[in-house]
């Protein structure tokens, strides 16, 4: 994650800027789109590679529960989105706005799970 | 061999499956009809939303109640392929707005991509783990 | 893990769908146990040291 991380925010940023000097339409916009969407799914694939090769099994398992809470939230607000677009919505929600509410859901149920498996307080450990 | 975790899952999520039909239906003619704006169209675009809302629901309340561990880990991981691919897609088609991309995707293009991965994953998982005659 | 849990269901004449069934796991798990591609819970590997009567060391190698 941390290589990719770098390598999003370097591809979105020259991305953006050839964009705006150049204004690409077809082909060289779907390939504009394509280049910081590529440096993303290295960091979803990571994920995958971290889950793969996790060996205490409770921590994988979290992960596991934590992304699909994630998901959960992503297929959420991408479902309302398409309903309100196929009734006729004139509207346009933030891009990226799935990502971000599945990066806040992820985070919300790692805080959960979190505060729910805390150590006692005041108990001394043998 | 389902387990019965499994059995009561499917039978419910067929169940609200078929609520959801009725309610996308009964919507959408409502919208063809009646033009709603405003708040209103957000309550239409709700009402089909809480049938699939019930659906992600059943399926946390099967993974909770599985007892096969295996199982329960070989639908987990097809989930999050089919969410990995969702994802994808709604992340190619945020950029391509972002870049001013004057079209627009299909509906349900990011369902069909989760689906088809689960699909895939499910697939792959079998191939991969085939069972011996017995 | 290695375990010996093919030879068990085998000495008691037990398909694997027989010893999935008395386990209350799928088919699949049980295959995914034997050939070591899938470590059992610690509640499941008690069930298994139940139905055979055996200590858990009995049936699976650590290694």
């Amino acid at each position: 994650m941390g290589v990719y991380l770098p390598v999003y925010f370097a591809t979105v940023f020259a991305t953006s800027l050839y964009v705006q000097h150049h204004h690409p339409r077809g082909t060289a916009l779907y390939v504009c789109a394509a280049l910081p969407w590529l440096a993303l799914c290295g960091g979803i694939a990571s994920i995958a590679v971290y889950l793969y090769e996790e060996r205490d099994g409770y921590s994988r398992d979290l992960a596991m529960r934590c992304l699909l809470w994630g998901a959960t939230g992503a297929m959420a607000t991408n479902s309302f989105l398409m309903y309100l677009r196929m009734f006729g919505w004139r509207g346009q929600a933030p891009a990226l706005l799935e990502i971000c509410v599945f990066a806040a859901a992820m985070l919300v149920a790692r805080i959960a799970y979190s505060v729910s498996n805390r150590p006692e307080c005041g108990r001394k450990e043998n | 061999m389902k387990t019965a975790a499994k059995k009561t899952y499917m039978r419910r999520s067929m169940t609200v499956l078929a609520g959801y039909f009725l309610t996308f239906s009964g919507t959408f003619w409502f919208v063809q009809h009646a033009h709603p704006t405003g708040l209103e169209l957000y309550a239409c675009a709700v009402l089909p939303f809480f049938p699939l809302f019930v659906v992600f629901a059943l399926t946390a309340a099967y993974l909770k109640a599985e007892r096969d561990e295996f199982s329960r880990e070989l639908v987990m991981r097809c989930l999050l392929w089919g969410a990995g691919a969702s994802l994808s897609v709604n992340l190619f088609v945020g950029f391509l707005r972002i870049f001013n991309w004057p079209g627009q995707a299909p509906p349900f293009l990011e369902l069909f991509a989760f689906c088809g991965a689960v699909l895939l994953a499910k697939l792959t998982y079998k191939l991969s783990n085939p069972l011996p005659a017995e | 893990m290695k375990n010996r849990l093919r030879e068990l269901r085998a000495e008691r004449g037990w398909s694997q769908a027989e010893l999935a069934d008395r386990l209350e796991v799928s088919r699949q798990s049980v295959n995914a146990i034997e050939t070591g591609k899938y470590d059992p819970s610690l509640p499941l590997a008690f069930r298994l040291a139940r139905l055979f009567a055996m200590g858990i060391e009995e049936i699976f190698e650590d290694g």
